[in-house]
């Protein structure tokens, strides 16, 4: 079990590597000067622009760049006044070491923006992953033991309904019933702005999470519903529950411990995706029910252009996402030992 | 004695009839999964409506413009955020007086045009890498397979908010990159099913014969995996509807005043009490569009896979 976690986690590496390839060629992709973006100011003096050019390594080569950026500057000398002799020891650390940075709007270190936003973009994932999964599951499984019932008919038109609705138009459906008619629940938010902060807060936040959670386990329902009812009906078929049932175990026994069991197991594989497609998918609806999450940070990001931030927030939820397929490759490992020894 | 066992045989009318009952020519996989189409109602009941309505996008609204003297791109502050079946307008005024109807059709002709482009050029991308990476193996697969690792372990979302916010998308441009962008699942799909395709006789033998790589692809993979790819195609047209439209929500899409029903639904959503009817239209043109692509994609699946319909 050692050695698969062990491989597990040594093939993350390139893949933890293309991305950072991949945000760092795509911010120097991005037009315009980053210095011009930094002073805001017309009238700097052109010396005053170079000396800060060569502070921030920008007067590199991009692979120098792409090293300052990854493992930082502070092991070597940079030269500020180009006479071409190294003047002052640098001070980034690094992406490898934490140091995403300054954001340029809010001045501060990226890492610690970004780590902010994360417990509001949990609170959401969170109960909506476990709603998705919980009674995605059960409808599944209910579906393919009543396999052609008025039920499985149903939970498939379901399921086809809720991948083609847009999140986003449910989410304003939902506000305009139940916020602007009917008044039941707060449009938007995470909290009452009117009383004073009391900081990070559930059960406060608790009838604004009603609605985006909701719209979110939808989706995953829909997905959860549909693979597992495949799962299940695969496993109906299998010569084992045929065995089971001639040894005269009932209906309730069958499903549960032979059948239940069985399928189960590769939906646990689909949650490592589920955690990326919810950064993704809660990007827009943070945004339809302004909810202050990681997703809204990346939308104001992009509104003001402030690349480090947008880099950072890449590489994180990336990483997060890599992170959750590894989570789920072991569980799936420890859960079923076929996978362990393939 | 030998002539009788001979007239015997030649007496009985048996086998000959038989013979006679079989069909003339065996039906290919193709003719099979085409007659299964044709007996699904829900598929083909979804493939009309989808030809109906992007014939009806593509055509309909100089014709509307005309016979109901309408205008779409025409504002007309007086008659604003008129409910569906005010004088002309069958599904109402927007914000501008502009008629509902019309400039749902021509954002059908954006949404559905990027939806068509950008799933063929993802597909077209998806299929030439997937094949080369499962039939070559070696160094070309393990790139091919970091890359697809490395795309598809940051949120689709993000990447699209990075690359529009560098381009400023037009609708030609956001099928470019949503075709850049799109075409990772395809490829693992073609992939593995190459990778085990390549060791069957049929690819052993061609390359012994000493076919070239060139017709073994066109010959004996590319029709193997086909049926995988117009699948994917459909259900990938779908998720580029969502797509787009989430993007335009964000601001990020086609620009106004091209209408496509992702920027229709995101104006709309300034008039959530003044304008009701504007959220519902595009979202419901969304809705069937793309629930007809994923319908048509299961319905094909079916349709291929010999086990449904023994």
């Amino acid at each position: 079990m050692n050695t698969f976690i062990v491989r597990r986690l040594l093939q993350a590496i390139p893949t933890l590597f293309g991305i950072s390839l991949l945000s760092f060629m795509l911010m120097l992709a991005t037009p315009g000067d980053p210095i011009t973006t930094i002073t805001f100011n017309p009238n700097s003096n052109p010396e005053t622009t170079m000396i800060l050019r060569r502070q921030l390594g920008l007067d590199q080569p991009p692979l120098v760049q792409y090293l300052y950026w990854l493992i930082g500057n502070d092991w070597r000398k940079i030269d500020i006044d180009g006479d071409g002799e190294g003047d002052v020891m640098g001070t980034r650390q690094g992406v490898l070491r934490g140091d995403f940075g300054q954001s340029i709007g809010l001045k501060r270190p990226v890492l610690s923006i970004i780590v902010e936003r994360i417990p509001a973009t949990l609170l959401l994932a969170i109960p909506a992953v476990l709603m998705g999964y919980l009674v995605g599951m059960i409808i599944g499984l209910l579906a393919a033991i009543w396999h052609n019932s008025w039920f499985d008919q149903l939970s498939r038109v379901l399921s086809v309904f809720g991948s083609a609705v847009p999140a986003f138009w449910l989410g304003l459906i939902l506000i305009i019933v139940f916020s602007v008619n009917l008044g039941w629940l707060p449009m938007g938010g995470m909290r009452d702005i009117t009383k004073p902060d009391v900081g990070f807060n559930v059960a406060e936040s608790l009838p604004y999470m009603v609605m985006p959670v909701l719209v979110l386990a939808l989706g995953i329902i829909a997905v959860v519903s549909r693979y597992t009812r495949i799962q299940v009906l695969e496993v109906l078929g299998q010569d084992y529950v045929r065995t089971a049932y001639s040894k005269g175990l009932s209906n309730f026994y069958v499903n549960v411990y032979h059948v239940a069991r069985n399928a189960l197991i590769p939906i646990i594989t689909l949650l490592g995706g589920a955690i990326g497609a919810l950064l993704g998918g809660a990007v827009i609806i943070e945004q339809v029910f302004s909810w202050p999450g990681l997703g809204r940070l990346v939308i104001e990001a992009v509104s003001q252009r402030d690349y480090p931030l947008i880099m950072g927030s890449v590489v994180i939820s990336g990483f997060m996402y890599i992170v959750g397929l590894l989570f789920s490759d072991i569980l799936y490992g420890l859960i079923d030992p076929r996978i362990r020894l393939s | 004695m030998a002539e009788g066992f001979v007239n015997n045989i030649g007496d009985t009318t048996l086998p000959v009839a038989q013979i006679n009952e079989l069909p003339k020519t065996s039906r290919s996989l193709w003719g099979e999964a085409f007659k299964n189409l044709r007996r699904d109602k829900l598929t083909m009941f979804a493939l009309s409506v989808l030809i109906l309505l992007t014939l009806a996008c593509v055509f309909a609204p100089p014709l509307l413009e005309n016979v109901l003297e309408l205008n779409g791109n025409r504002t007309d502050v007086v008659n604003r955020y008129k409910l569906p079946g005010y004088k002309n307008n069958i599904l109402g005024t927007d914000q501008l007086g502009r008629d509902q109807l019309v400039r749902l059709l021509y954002g059908g002709r954006v949404s559905l045009g990027v939806a068509y482009g950008a799933s063929i050029m993802s597909i077209t991308i998806g299929l030439i890498v997937g094949m080369f990476a499962g039939y070559y193996g070696g160094i070309v697969d393990d790139i091919v397979s970091w890359f697809i690792s490395t795309l598809s372990s940051i949120p689709s979302i993000f990447l699209l908010i990075l690359v529009s916010v560098v381009f400023a998308p037009t609708a030609e441009v956001l099928i470019i990159l949503l075709g850049l962008l799109g075409w990772v699942g395809t490829c693992r799909l073609v992939r593995g099913e190459v990778l085990s395709l390549k060791e069957r006789e049929f690819v052993v033998a061609a390359r012994a014969l000493g076919a070239p790589p060139l017709r073994i692809f066109v010959q004996h993979l590319f029709p193997n995996v086909v049926s995988l790819v117009i699948i994917s195609l459909t259900i990938d047209a779908g998720t580029l509807i969502l797509i787009e439209s989430g993007l335009s929500y964000l601001g990020l899409g086609v620009r106004p005043p091209t209408p496509s029903w992702g920027n229709m639904l995101a104006e709309s959503r300034k008039f959530l009490t003044t304008g009701t009817h504007l959220i519902i239209w595009p979202g419901v043109m969304i809705i069937i569009v793309v629930l007809c692509f994923f319908l048509i994609g299961d319905g094909l699946r079916d349709a291929v896979d010999p086990r449904k319909h023994k």
